[in-house]
Order: structure tokens, then C-alpha cells, then sequence
């Protein structure tokens, strides 16, 4: 589904990602680890448009997005992307509802449909009680759930996420981790950026990142 | 990207930032209301005393000056309605082209007292003919070259209608046509009057030396401006009404209201111009938010850019409430200490130009915003949350 060819990203003369050739297949659960500064999230945000290489291609599903222009990238992260994050990055005025509600916005969902959809997702990752309060007074795991089901309400194939668990305690980390497996399980193809070897254990399939290059698959 | 939803999404967007919104729309309608109040009282105050004025001199006022003719030549064009000139010793003479001089020494040595321009002069004492006259001005309305005499004198004349006149006078020859001959009720004496262009009443006057002038303003309000010209040519003058004063602080107080109004307007549509580009940057994160769920700089633009107009709409909606409000306040102010009953009200137009130079403010700093925006990468929604 993607294929990442001898990608290359420059801070200055700094190289954050060093030619790195790798694919990710249609249902694939990589985990993505390496030290701090690796470049784990750089790749991330390239692959999901937001950031731009410096060499190389990135093909999703046969196109190059690199060549993407604003509004195609705008709709590949709209349709094709879900991302999630260690900070959450949720916007903290808005309720959940209104949170999960903006990417269907964009896209031009009708009211109805966002309405069931937003419904069915808050339901799956057990946040229909929080609906409607405003995210900044969720609990951590709360927020990251929202967070989650912001990420699948368009539906997208791919599922980006930098340390999902970085920010919760081991409980709450536990049924985030148990989310992925179920969106794997699922068929959503997820590329997971963690610093514990438990969570890459789930994964069927691991890079290792190492100054910018790909140490093992 | 998606129309469809454009609404919804302004109104998820201006709920969720209505604190800046709150603040938006208080920093604007303060400045409208304050801005269409000035500029109504621009047009209004000064109006408004320069009616009272007037109506305390219904008649108009009038300067006294000194000098020859000519340097009062063209006052007009400075807002003197009236010039009378008094002179003592003319002696003229006008007698027919063909030579009968039936107005022989008809113009006796007498005072004369000469409208220049546009309205009644009059001769007295002439020679028993002619008893007082009217002059009128080349440009006076259709009233050209001609002759209202006495009627001893138009009978004298009758003969000459269609015929050329000549009237002589100690430095000029003067020659019109006699048009035709007029009898006029003067209404002081009922004595008949006569015509003659300004052109004519030039010609005989010039070179004939210094005499005293009236300079006669109807509207009171334009006696600044005669006296500025009067100043300019270097002619002394005598306020008689002692208006000049009152009119100069009139004018004085019109200009400072419409430099207080231009200053008021230019930094309301710079503060509205900015709100807009405020908005980009404290919704930054948020935009980038946006951005990285998949909306393109056009779409967050015209979110940006229509909430902001419903803004300014409100606003300017409040503001010509709020600058009503405000001047009916200072009418009543100015009844308690002035004793000055008037309306200040607000001009219709003050709303218009305001909201019009607000408006363009706002498009000049559209696209710089836009920019902006442009700018603004998915990438700031990482930032360390301040
Ligand atoms: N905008 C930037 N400008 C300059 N250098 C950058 C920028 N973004 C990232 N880098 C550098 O690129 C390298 C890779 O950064 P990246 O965030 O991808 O690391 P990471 O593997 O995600 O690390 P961590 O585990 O700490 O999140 C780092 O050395 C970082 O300092
Ligand atoms: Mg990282």
C-alpha cells in the first residue's frame, strides 16, 4: 500500500531520514521504533502528508505524494490518513462530538451520516458518555480514545500513530494497544511509533530506525 | 474543498472561538459608534451653528472697505452678493449713436452709490430724470446690456429701442444696445429705475479713483471667506456685525471634528483590517488543526474571512445603534449647557463610508492574511502546547 523509495529528508545539512526504502502492505501492524531522534516521526508525517521530503518517493496505493499538490494532500490526510498522537492534538474547546465532527466537515459529509458515524465510532471506542463534553476536561485515556475515533471517522486505510501510549499509564496504555489489535484485526493497516518493546511485540512486523536509516525489518 | 458543509462548519468555528469573536466585536462596534458619531457631528455640528447664524442674520451681513474700483473686481467668486460703491463727482454723458445727444450731461455730478455685481444700486440726484437705478451684472440671469431709465428719460429714448446708445464718461466710452425700455416700481420712492450691464458700470467707474465700499454677504457663513480674499488682495476691512470671529471658530471646530473623523476612520479600518489577520494568528493552531485534518488554506480562508464579515456586519449594525445613542446623548448635553436645541442625528452616509473604508481595509489586508495562513503548517499542531 505504501512503498517508500530511498527517501531522504535534510534538516539544513542535518539528515533526519537517510535514504530509506521500506513497504508497508495492505493490513500490515508495523511497529516503528529507534532512540530519540531517530526519526521515527518524521517519516510519519511524511508518509502522511505532512511534511515533504527532501529526496525520494512515498507511493500510496501506486501515487507519488510528494507531488502531491495542497489540495490533494489536503485530501489524501482527509480520506486516506488517520492520525494519532502522543499529545492527543485534540482542539481542547471543542466537544468530543465537535472534535470527530471536523473531518467529515471538510469532507462534506451530510448531517445525518456524520451523525451515525460519529455515533458508531464513539460507541466502539466507548466514548458515547463523553460525547459532548468539551475534550479539555477528559481524562488522558478519555482524550486519546477521542483522539482515536477523530482518526477512523473518515475511514482511512492508514492509521499513523507517534507514541500513542507515551502520555498514559499502563492501564490506559493497555486498551489503547488493545485498540490497535482490534483495528488490525479489522484489516486497518497501522504504522506504530513506540518506545516499548511490549507494544512492538503486538505488531507483526518492526523497523528500526537509527540515525535517519533502517537498521533491520 | 467541500462546499456543502460550509455553514456548519462557520458556525462550529465561531462558537468555538467566540471569546476572541466577543473581544473582535467590542474593539468594532466601539470604533464604529465612535467613528460614525464624529462624522456625523462633522456634518451636522458646524451645519447646525451656521444655520443659527444665519437665522440671527436673516439679511446677510456686510464689510466695509476702501479703495478703487477695480480691486473689487471679482469678489464675487469669494461670496459677495452686493458691492456698493460711493463716490462723489462723476460726471458722464450718453448720447445716441446717431449722434442726437437726448442724455446729454444726464448723469449728473451726484453720489453714486454702484452695485458691481448682481443686485439693486442706486443713483440719487442725477439730474431730476433719473432719480435712483438699478445696475445688474453681465452675468445676472438673461438680464444683459441693458437700460431701465426714468420715464422722462425712456420717453426721451423711446425713439432709439433696437438702436445703439453710447454713454461716455470721463475715462471710458461706453456702447450697448438699448433692448428695451423698462419702467420699474423702486420700492422705496416708486420713483423708475434704470439698467445698465456691470460691464457698463465698470467702464464708467474706471479710473475714477478711491471711494468706500460695502461688501453685502447674504449668507452670513461665507463672510470668512470674503474677508481671507479681501486680506489676500490686501484691502482693509471692517467687520461691522463682528461675525468674522464666530465664523472662523465655526470653521475652526469643522476641521478639527473631520481630522478627529478621518483619524477615527483610518484606525478603525486598520484595527478591522488586522482582527482578520489577528484571528489567523490566534487560531493558528487551530488552523493547523484544520490543516492537518485535511482543509486547504482557501477553505480555513473563507471561514476566516466570512466569519469575520458576519462580524463586521454585526458590528456596524450596533455601531450605527450605539453612535445614535451616542449623539442623542451629546443633544442633550448641548441643550443643558448651551441652550442650543439641536438634532445631531446621524447622516446616512456616515455608516456607509465608514463600513466602506472598513471594508476595503479588509480586502487590501485579505490577501496578506492569506499568505499567512498559506504558511501555517499541519506541523504547528505538534508544537509544545503553550
Ligand atoms: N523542523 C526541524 N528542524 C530541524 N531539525 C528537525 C526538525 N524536526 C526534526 N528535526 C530533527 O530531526 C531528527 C529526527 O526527529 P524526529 O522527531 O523524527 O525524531 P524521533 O525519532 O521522532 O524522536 P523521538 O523519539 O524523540 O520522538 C531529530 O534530530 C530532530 O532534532
Ligand atoms: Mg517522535
Amino acid at each position: 500500500m505504501v512503498e517508500i523509495r530511498n527517501l531522504s529528508k535534510k534538516y539544513g545539512d542535518f539528515f533526519a531520514l537517510n535514504d530509506i526504502s521500506m513497504t508497508v502492505e495492505q493490513g500490515d501492524y508495523t511497529a516503528v521504533m529507534g532512540r530519540s531522534g531517530s526519526g521515527k516521526s518524521t517519516l510519519l508525517h511524511i508518509i502522511g502528508g505532512l511534511d515533504k521530503a527532501t529526496v525520494g518517493q512515498i507511493l500510496f496505493e501506486g501515487e507519488d505524494i510528494a507531488a502531491f499538490s495542497e489540495k490533494r494532500a489536503a485530501r489524501y490526510r482527509n480520506q486516506k490518513i488517520g492520525f494519532v498522537f502522543q499529545a492527543f492534538h485534540l482542539e481542547p474547546s471543542y466537544s468530543v462530538y465537535k472534535n470527530m465532527e471536523i473531518p467529515l466537515l471538510i469532507a462534506g459529509t451530510e448531517k445525518e451520516e456524520r451523525r451515525e458515524r460519529i455515533k458508531k465510532y464513539a460507541d466502539k471506542l466507548g466514548i458515547s458518555e463523553k460525547l459532548n463534553s468539551v475534550s479539555r476536561t477528559l481524562s488522558g485515556g478519555e482524550k486519546q480514545r477521542a483522539a482515536i475515533a477523530r482518526a477512523l471517522i473518515t475511514e482511512p486505510k492508514l492509521i499513523l500513530a507517534d507514541e500513542p501510549c507515551g502520555n498514559l499509564d499502563s492501564v490506559n496504555a493497555g486498551t489503547i494497544m488493545d485498540i490497535f489489535d482490534m483495528l488490525n484485526s479489522e484489516g486497518k493497516t497501522i504504522l506504530l511509533v513506540t518506545h516499548q518493546e511490549g507494544d512492538a511485540k503486538r505488531a507483526r512486523k518492526r523497523i528500526v530506525l537509527h540515525d535517519g536509516a533502517v537498521m533491520n525489518e | 474543498m467541500n462546499r456543502k458543509n460550509f455553514f456548519e462548519f462557520l458556525r462550529l468555528e465561531i462558537c468555538s472561538a467566540k471569546k476572541y469573536y466577543i473581544i473582535f466585536f467590542l474593539i468594532l462596534t466601539s470604533f464604529f459608534s465612535i467613528t460614525m458619531s464624529m462624522f456625523s457631528s462633522a456634518v451636522v455640528v458646524p451645519a447646525q451653528y451656521k444655520a443659527n447664524l444665519r437665522e440671527a442674520f436673516p439679511k446677510g451681513t456686510s464689510l466695509l472697505s476702501m479703495g478703487s474700483p477695480e480691486k473689487t473686481v471679482g469678489m464675487q467668486e469669494a461670496g459677495v452678493d452686493y458691492i456698493s460703491f460711493m463716490y462723489n463727482g462723476i460726471t458722464h454723458n450718453a448720447s445716441l449713436k446717431n449722434g442726437s445727444s437726448i442724455l446729454d450731461n444726464l448723469l449728473g455730478e451726484a453720489q453714486l452709490f454702484k452695485n458691481v455685481f448682481n443686485k439693486t444700486s442706486y443713483m440719487s440726484r442725477l439730474d431730476g430724470l433719473c432719480v435712483s437705478g438699478r445696475m445688474w451684472s453681465e452675468d445676472d440671469n438673461g438680464v444683459k446690456n441693458q437700460i431701465w431709465l426714468s420715464k422722462p428719460a425712456a420717453a426721451a429714448l423711446q425713439a432709439s429701442v433696437g438702436h445703439e446708445v453710447e454713454l461716455t464718461g470721463r475715462a471710458a466710452d461706453v456702447r450697448l444696445a438699448v433692448i428695451g425700455i423698462y419702467e420699474e416700481n423702486a420700492e422705496e420712492d416708486n420713483t423708475p429705475a434704470f439698467v445698465i450691464s456691470y460691464g457698463t458700470a465698470y467702464a464708467i467707474l474706471d479710473g475714477v479713483g478711491e471711494g468706500t465700499f460695502f461688501l453685502e454677504i447674504y449668507d452670513v457663513t461665507r463672510i470668512a471667506r470674503v474677508v481671507n480674499e479681501l486680506d489676500k488682495r490686501g484691502i482693509d476691512w471692517f467687520d461691522m456685525s463682528g461675525t468674522v470671529d464666530n465664523v472662523n471658530a465655526i470653521a475652526s471646530s469643522e476641521t478639527l471634528f473631520w481630522v478627529l473623523t478621518v483619524i477615527l476612520l483610518i484606525i478603525g479600518a486598520f484595527a478591522a483590517a488586522n482582527v482578520l489577520a489577528m484571528l489567523v494568528k490566534v487560531r493558528e493552531k487551530t488552523y493547523g488543526l484544520y490543516k492537518m485534518l485535511g482543509a486547504e488554506t482557501n477553505y480555513i480562508m473563507n471561514l476566516a474571512f466570512s466569519a469575520l464579515s458576519f462580524l463586521l456586519t454585526f458590528s456596524a449594525v450596533f455601531g450605527i445603534f450605539f453612535s445614535v445613542l451616542i449623539n442623542g446623548y451629546f443633544d442633550g448635553i448641548a441643550l443643558d449647557l448651551f441652550n442650543a436645541d439641536f438634532k445631531i442625528g446621524l447622516v446616512w452616509y456616515a455608516p456607509v463610508a465608514v463600513i466602506a473604508i472598513n471594508s476595503l481595509f479588509l480586502l487590501l489586508r485579505y490577501f496578506r492574511t492569506k499568505r499567512r495562513l498559506d504558511k501555517i503548517s499541519p506541523l504547528i499542531v505538534l508544537t509544545e502546547e503553550t
